[in-house]
């Protein structure tokens, strides 16, 4: 069973569209990321997921419970994480988790071993007696990743966690989903940092301006759009870099694609390293001073800019 | 044999000695009011309130005592009277204002939308709790009244009935408060603090000061029958008129799928024929039309700003009861449409109430409506239908109707004000007026000199805005059927 179905959802505000008849599936217990630049529609379709917003029109079920007649049972199943929430004055993180834990239905002594727990796992003891309005933003995205656990909900909706967190609370963040996703939830995640997602992710979603441009995992991306006849390499050499160019217009199975500060990319048209080999060898027997030859990596973020590049020409609408 | 020993039970993990400190608040206390004491009596407003009202009281007492006055008992019981009712009545009721508008403009709202707790409970709770800080306040002046009762002349029954009259009155106003806090714009909370403080601190002012309580300390003592029917009556209202907005502001923030229309309706009506009941049976019979009246402004404007039902699950219950439970839709369902219903059985309502009872006792011999009150019924329904059709004919699209029917009512309001400038340069040609007297103060300008012209006129003018509306209201009834018949088939489904 498909722990988060989107059939065909639309979201319009007065005239804008913000999702276009978006449908996709998340498996149980995987981990999917949802990326797409700011107003790519994340955020709207996460909204509609969490059960917070009402859609235009579509249908949107989370573990088989419909989000607009069955609200109150998709809610006990998600745990929400949005990207900026307030934090409430005069009152502390212990008693933050403990007003949340009360509205979750938790009493008693369960309610204080609940508590305990998340604070264990979101590493939220050492400021129990904090205000939580007056925290960094690393320890406030643990606050609300413990509120968000508080009711052990078997699918966890995070918008944009990683946003404005520095390095280390980064590296804790993704620490934190990685134990959870070992726990067997199901975690469909947004962010804008495509090489973390594509580390943690068994599945990955590309939407742009509301629609689905792409989706596998992070080596489908990776392969995207690319030539499986051809490879680009990174040439560096010293003198004028436009010797690369005229040398590349006189060789048969070498391609120009564009100059850089001391070199050019240029596309070899086999992915055999024999042969790179051999147009190395030919540039400095034809007198290049070449100081760097590599083949060129790609990551996501690259291939993700070509994608969208992809999508938005005229005759290329649709790429699934 | 051993193997039949059970494992022995795990021992709960030991509580860490930070989460052990959280038992200050028993688990039978909402959650939300659990949240809101602890938060709310952090805050400057409620330190600064309670501090200041000890110390004047304190250093009354004192002048009190030191004093040598025979009146002094009176004296101090209208102080404490005044200052409780300064902070029960008009400082309380202000904290209400931001309520939810502040978990709103949050987003912790949602986050708390998200848990088990229901719209109507985050907001009881809100109330609650301001309503418990009042009461913590009334606890403390009850030592100042203690002392005062040894300076001589006190009614102990009628001024503690007096003193928990005010705190009524101070929930009710708290619950008016915080239902409008549900509000995210403005221009709704700030009505209130604009209308609301000023004819707060005069009347409060009059009653204590001018008429140094004793007035007041009369109604209490409970000898008038009249009297206590009024006092009665004005406290059933003000109850209604609490439980009203705490119900409107639950509405605006619920989710599409709960219904909170049908049982407002229903509490409506039925308070409704409780206090016309009351009234029917006494001697202020001729009064009736106006309980009718009342109840119409209050179910006019929520009912008015309701967007149509778009959501199975609110229809299912009415499509299982069959033909009779859709027909009880027609009235119960929540939106305009229905509303428009039940605001023409209201005024039909009106009328026979009023040929029936005014100006006479129960169908007596004198003339019943006269033309004025009829000129006022028809204004009032005017009032409350023309925003309603400015609102569904050109701005059916806005998100907050609730916003652009008190944004409409409100400019009326100013647009009254250069009317009546126009008018009385173009030395007070009435005509002009007529013509926009769907604004209350226009109306309420023209209808101690109604003829039976105006009155047609004004019925007339009610009569094509009723019409459109049934017509935009048709489309809406449509939409429901259709609502209807997809729930059927899935109940069918569902039954296969």
């Amino acid at each position: 069973m498909s722990a988060i179905l989107v059939n065909n959802l639309t979201q319009k505000f007065g005239k804008f569209t913000a999702v276009d008849k978006l449908s996709f599936e998340v498996p149980k217990g995987s981990v999917c990321g949802f990326i797409g630049a700011n107003g790519a529609g994340k955020t709207t379709t996460m909204r509609v997921i969490a059960s917070l917003d009402y859609p235009t029109s579509g249908d949107v079920s989370v573990m088989g419970y419909d989000v607009i007649n069955y609200p109150a049972e998709v809610r006990s199943l998600i745990g929400w994480m949005p990207d900026h929430f307030g934090n409430y004055s005069h009152m502390t993180v212990l008693e933050y988790l403990d007003f949340y834990a009360r509205a979750l239905g938790y009493s008693g002594k369960e309610r204080q071993l609940r508590i305990q727990e998340v604070m264990e796992f979101s590493d939220l003891l050492a400021i129990s007696d904090r205000f939580s309005d007056k925290l960094s933003k690393g320890m406030t995205q643990r606050l609300g990743l413990g509120r968000a656990l508080l009711h052990d909900p078997e699918v966890l909706v995070m918008d944009e966690p990683a946003a404005g967190l520095d390095p280390k609370a980064r590296v804790e963040l993704k620490h934190l989903i990685r134990v959870l996703a070992e726990e067997g939830k199901t975690i469909f995640i947004s962010s804008h940092i495509l090489s973390e997602l594509g580390e943690m992710c068994d599945h990955l979603l590309f939407v742009n301006e509301g629609r689905l441009v792409h989706q596998g995992d992070a080596r489908s991306l990776l392969n995207h759009g690319r030539d499986s006849l051809s490879t680009i390499y990174n040439v560096q050499l010293v003198g004028d870099p436009n010797q690369l160019v005229d040398w590349a217009a006189v060789n048969p199975h070498v391609e120009f694609v564009e100059v850089l500060k001391q070199g050019a990319r240029l596309k070899i048209d086999s992915i055999d390293p024999e042969k790179a080999a051999y147009v190395l060898s030919r540039m400095i027997s034809d007198g290049l001073k070449i100081s760097d030859f590599h083949l060129e990596a790609r990551n996501l973020e690259d291939a993700f800019i070509d994608l969208l590049q992809d999508v938005n020409k005229p005759s290329n609408q649709s790429l699934l | 044999m051993s193997d039949s020993t059970p494992p022995p039970i795990p021992a709960a993990p030991p509580i860490h000695p930070v989460v052990a400190a959280l038992s200050d608040f028993s688990d039978r206390i909402s959650p939300v009011m659990v949240k809101e004491l602890r938060q709310g009596m952090r805050t400057r407003a409620f330190t600064s309130i309670f501090l200041i009202l000890q110390v004047i009281l304190a250093f009354a007492m004192f002048l009190a005592l030191v004093a040598d006055s025979g009146n002094i008992g009176t004296s101090i019981s209208q102080m404490v009277f005044l200052l409780f009712a300064i902070v029960a009545l008009i400082l309380q009721p202000l904290r209400g204002t931001t309520a939810v508008a502040t978990e709103l403009k949050d987003a912790t709202f949602e986050i708390m939308s998200l848990t088990r707790l229901s719209s109507m409970r985050i907001v009881l709770g809100k109330w609650a709790s301001l309503v418990s800080q009042t009461a913590l306040m009334l606890a403390s002046i009850i030592p100042y009244l203690v002392m005062r009762y040894f300076f001589g002349g006190m009614q102990l029954f009628a001024e503690l009935a007096l003193l928990v009259t005010i705190f009524f009155l101070s929930a009710c106003l708290t619950a008016m408060t915080v239902g409008l806090s549900c509000n995210r714009a403005v221009i709704v909370r700030a009505l209130v603090p604009l209308f609301g403080v000023p004819f707060g601190l005069m009347g409060i002012m009059s009653l204590f000061i001018r008429s140094r309580g004793n007035n007041l300390i009369e109604v209490f003592t409970f000898q008038d029958p009249e009297t206590n029917l009024v006092l009665g009556i004005f406290l059933l209202l003000s109850l209604y008129a609490g439980y009203y907005f705490l119900e409107m502001g639950v509405s605006r923030i619920a989710r599409s799928a709960e219904n909170h229309a049908t049982r407002k309706r229903l509490v409506s009506l039925i308070l409704m024929a409780i206090t016309l009941g009351i009234f029917l049976s006494s001697d202020a019979i001729a009064g009736s039309i106006f309980v009718v009246l009342f109840f119409t402004c209050f179910i006019g404007l929520d009912v008015c700003t309701e967007d149509a039902v778009g959501v199975p699950r609110v229809v299912a219950p009415f499509v299982r009861k069959g033909p009779i439970g859709r027909l009880l839709g027609y009235i119960l369902y929540p939106g305009w449409h229905t509303g428009l219903v039940v605001l023409t059985g209201l005024f039909f309502l009106t009328i026979f109430v009023g040929e029936a009872t005014y100006k006479r006792g129960w169908l007596g011999s004198n003339p019943g409506l006269t033309e004025e009150l009829i000129f006022v019924i028809i204004g009032i329904f005017y009032t409350i239908l023309t925003p309603l059709l400015i609102l569904r004919r050109f701005a059916a699209r806005i998100s907050n109707p609730f916003t652009t029917y008190i944004g409409i009512l409100v400019l009326s309001g100013i647009f009254t004000i250069l009317l009546m400038i126009l008018t009385s340069v173009s030395r007070g040609d009435e005509a002009i007026l007529l013509l926009f007297a769907w604004i209350p103060g226009v109306w309420m300008l023209i209808a101690d000199n109604a003829s039976g012209g105006e009155v047609l006129f004004m019925g007339f003018l009610l009569a094509i805005v009723w019409v459109i509306l049934v017509v935009l209201a048709a489309q809406e009834f449509r939409n429901t059927r259709s609502l209807e018949a997809r729930v059927r088939d899935l109940l069918n489904n569902d039954a296969a």
